[in-house]
């Protein structure tokens, strides 16, 4: 069992269409590392060019915001989740 | 169906409020994914640093939306700067033209999704999402007709192409959803 | 302000739930809730605040319905195509109780517009399809320190949260700073 990431219907085209990708990490950095390295289009929509989550995109870590813990060198295990929130509006959307 | 599930978990916050009963959905994220039928729960909390309401706001007064919102990736490469007019045909003229040139080939640049709605006969499918001039398999010497939409995907490939040193390009002003209009009744709109 | 009696016969099972009784059921008569966008979240947002009784919903969109709202904008029937979306989700409210009061507001929610309009109701709920509005009203709500029930949508998912800085909540820039680039397919 890995970390499960949960890939919002915005970002699904970069992941063939999957609605979770398990990967295997120790911190929510390398838990993206692993997915980007799998599916490289997905990377400049979920992080700006200093590799920094863009601000229309939340991370959850088991449903509280990494922004309020350590970040993307928060630690995971095995069983973890981690959810990815776009700003939605209507019909239009982050990508 | 979606907006309706959603919206009426809307009017129940409303009405929880009013009666100031209950647990509010405050400062709680509510996600519900109707392929998965789930509903999730994340944290939201209030930000030090928000523009707005955090300790140091530099909103302090309405702004300007359009600008704040007017913002963009910063791509690989901007699309080129051509004169547009000078490749624009109406639904009539590109109807005439792709019927006398013997060399003319017709581009959809639409998603399979609205290829699957309806299509111009004998085009190709080229969607802009995939987009390459180099690998699309088009010959820079032939003619090419592109249309989408409404006009302006087409107009961005159409811009690639050029980049690329296609010279004989063509696009369809308003795209499908006018030549429904103007040339062909009988093709859906969408 | 007082029931009459069509409206306790009408309101009769809401006044026999503890949770409700005619003290809350005054309460909701008493509301004024503003909603922004008489679409597809707007349509069961108007009827059914409509039917419980709020006493004064105002409705904000500039859009007429069209053809292919009606698959989904459910307020809105074959014959209202054409017409304004406020002007026809007024109509659908008031046909199912026409006891509360509907103002329609057939313009773009503005800077120069907005706050005046906020000051007049006590709850603002968000229905819009656009960041623009989304951050407009988010920053008018928290200046007239109104509570703002916010709800998007994209394909199949759903987002719905309480914006209530005043009641020591987050806003919606606490929750996404920035709005995203623009929509990378145009047209």
């Amino acid at each position: 069992m890995g970390i499960v990431i949960e890939i919002p219907s915005a970002l699904k085209q970069y992941v063939n269409n999957q609605d979770e990708v398990e990967v295997q990490a120790s911190s929510v950095e390398e838990a993206f590392e692993s997915l980007c390295a799998d599916y490289a289009e997905l990377k400049p929509n979920l992080f700006d060019d200093n590799g920094k989550v863009r601000n229309f995109i939340n991370v959850y870590l088991n449903d509280d915001d990494i922004r309020y813990s350590e970040g993307m060198s928060s630690s995971v295990e095995d069983g973890d989740c981690i959810q990815i929130v776009p700003s939605i509006a209507g019909g239009r959307c982050a990508a | 169906m979606l907006p309706g599930v959603v919206g009426l978990i809307q009017a129940t916050e409303i009405i929880k409020l009013i009666l100031e009963d209950g647990i509010p959905l405050i400062g709680r994220l509510l996600l519900y994914d109707a392929m998965k039928m789930k509903f999730k729960e994340v944290r939201v909390r209030k930000d030090p640093e928000c523009a707005l309401c955090g300790e140091h706001p530099s909103v302090t007064e309405l702004v300007d939306y359009q600008a704040f919102c007017d913002i963009h990736l910063p791509g690989p490469v901007p699309p080129i700067d051509i004169n547009e007019d000078l490749y624009e045909l109406s639904p009539q003229e590109f109807k005439t033209a792709i019927e006398q040139d013997p060399s003319a080939v017709l581009v959809d640049v639409r998603e399979r999704f609205e290829w699957d709605i309806c299509r111009i006969d004998g085009a190709r499918l080229l969607p802009l999402s995939k987009f390459d001039p180099d690998t699309c398999g088009l010959d820079p010497e032939s003619s090419i007709y592109l249309y989408c939409y409404m006009g302006k995907r087409s107009m961005l490939a159409l811009k690639e192409l050029k980049r690329a040193g296609f010279n004989n390009l063509k696009n369809l002003t308003g795209g499908i959803d006018l030549w429904a209009v103007e040339v062909d009744s009988d093709m859906p709109r969408y | 302000m007082k029931l009459n009696n069509e409206e306790i016969n009408r309101y009769s099972r809401h006044l026999t739930l503890p949770e409700v009784g005619m003290a809350g059921q005054l309460k909701m008569k008493e509301a004024k809730v503003l909603m922004i966008g008489a679409g597809g979240l707007g349509s069961p947002l108007g009827m059914y605040l409509g039917a419980v009784g709020v006493g004064k919903l105002g409705l904000v969109d500039f859009d007429v319905v069209d053809h292919t709202n009606l698959h989904r904008q459910i307020a809105h029937a074959s014959a209202d195509e054409g017409r304004s979306k406020v002007d026809s989700l007024r109509d659908t409210i008031l046909a199912g109780n026409p006891n509360i009061e509907v103002e329609v507001y057939n313009i773009r929610l503005e800077r120069k517009n907005v706050l005046e309009l906020f000051h007049q109701y006590d709850i603002i709920a968000d229905g819009s399809d656009n960041f623009e509005t989304r951050y407009l009203i988010n920053d008018a709500a928290y200046f007239t320190k109104k509570p703002l029930v916010s709800a998007s949508i994209f394909r199949f998912q759903g987002q719905i949260t309480i914006f209530a800085p005043k009641s020591g909540g987050p806003c919606y820039r606490c929750l996404y700073s920035e709005p995203p680039p623009a929509a990378l397919v145009p047209s």
